[in-house]
């Protein structure tokens, strides 16, 4: 995959981030990272929140790389798949497990209810947390402006 | 595609796996151009197999439009017994109890519920998959993944830790007690297992 593909495509177009722009995303993925421990919060919540934090921690290495993500049918996959590109080997297997929670999710938010489990929702908010850790170590090496 | 020492040492190649992809998923019709891409073969290599397993009765062809589809004939004297030695060595719960086999103790109890195991699924059903054990959906994805293509249908994934599944058998969760009230196919340990983990809560 490159990102001349995912252009050629239509999955990603062309973006210019700001610092401005990171920001308000982290603050994003904090209020998320910090909903999604809630005691009293359904498991499904919980899980959904934590993979909204993915997301974005996603769309800001593929921010950073000078491209949005496309809003269309589709467009978590490419996030995860972008974000893999945008990070590398680093992320590969993140990007993968995020993938098959995208799915969980998708369930969550249009089909049923009771879909995570306690087990997995607390999984995916280590993970997730580890993930934005690793974007954001990712930008401090490779584009020092937009540092937190 | 299936693979299974067994059904290799039994079939020619090509035969295997044709019957192995079809009486997995009796109720699945399958079009040549799929079939030969599931198997990763060309369509000319299945002609012969699928001609002389229709002309013995074990598979039909029907014509809808131009295509011809391809799909187990259910009326054969031999399907049962076919379809019973094809799910035993190269069925959902073979290739799911290998596919799991890696985690060892990590997982205590994996069993499919639902249509699946009750065997009323359509064709592209999700295979539920139940997982208690100290694993996580992180460390299956690969495995599952790999599963996935192997099957051609997606997996659905359900883990829990044995303390959260005593927990929510016992305390009454809907999702929990309907599973166990249902019908399920053991990839991994046993009624007695499960009976024991909500012993636990």
């Amino acid at each position: 995959m490159s990102w001349q593909r995912l252009s050629g495509r239509g999955d990603v177009k062309p973006h210019l981030t700001s610092k401005q722009e990171l920001d308000n995303i982290r603050a994003l993925i904090a209020r998320d990272l910090a909903d999604a421990a809630l005691t009293g919060l359904s498991a499904d919540r919980k899980f959904a929140t934590a993979y909204n934090a993915a997301l974005q921690s996603g769309k800001m290495a593929i921010a950073c790389s000078g491209y949005r993500v496309s809003a269309r049918a589709g467009h978590h996959a490419v996030t995860f798949e972008a974000a893999r590109l945008a990070i590398g080997s680093a992320a590969s297997s993140l990007a993968d497990y995020f993938d098959a929670c995208r799915l969980k999710r998708n369930v969550i938010d249009y089909n049923n209810s009771s879909v995570a489990t306690e087990t997995e929702a607390e999984e995916l908010l280590g993970k997730v947390v580890g993930f934005h850790e690793l974007v954001e170590g990712w930008i401090a090496t490779n584009y020092p402006a937009f540092t937190r | 595609m299936r693979k299974s020492p067994i059904v290799d040492a039994l079939f020619p190649e090509i035969r295997g796996k044709i019957l192995a992809a079809t009486l997995t998923r009796p109720e699945k019709r399958w079009y040549l151009s799929e079939l030969s891409a599931f198997l990763h073969t060309q369509p000319s290599s299945l002609q012969r197999e699928i001609q002389s397993l229709s002309k013995a009765g074990i598979l039909e062809q029907a014509r809808d439009g131009r295509r011809v589809y391809i799909a187990p004939d259910t009326r054969s004297p031999v399907f049962l017994d076919l379809k019973g030695l094809f799910d035993k060595t190269a069925g959902l719960v073979p290739v799911l109890t290998q596919a799991l086999e890696p985690f060892g103790d990590r997982i205590r109890v994996a069993f499919l519920y639902g249509s699946v195991a009750r065997s009323q699924e359509g064709s592209e059903s999700d295979i539920d998959l139940l997982i208690v054990g100290k694993v996580g959906l992180a460390d299956l994805v690969p495995a599952l993944r790999s599963a996935e293509r192997t099957l051609g249908r997606p997996i659905a994934p359900s883990v829990f830790s044995a303390e959260e599944f005593a927990r929510k058998a016992c305390g009454g969760d809907h999702f929990v007690n309907t599973v166990l009230r249902g019908e399920n196919r053991f990839v991994k340990g046993s009624e007695n297992e499960l009976a024991a983990i909500v012993g636990e809560g």
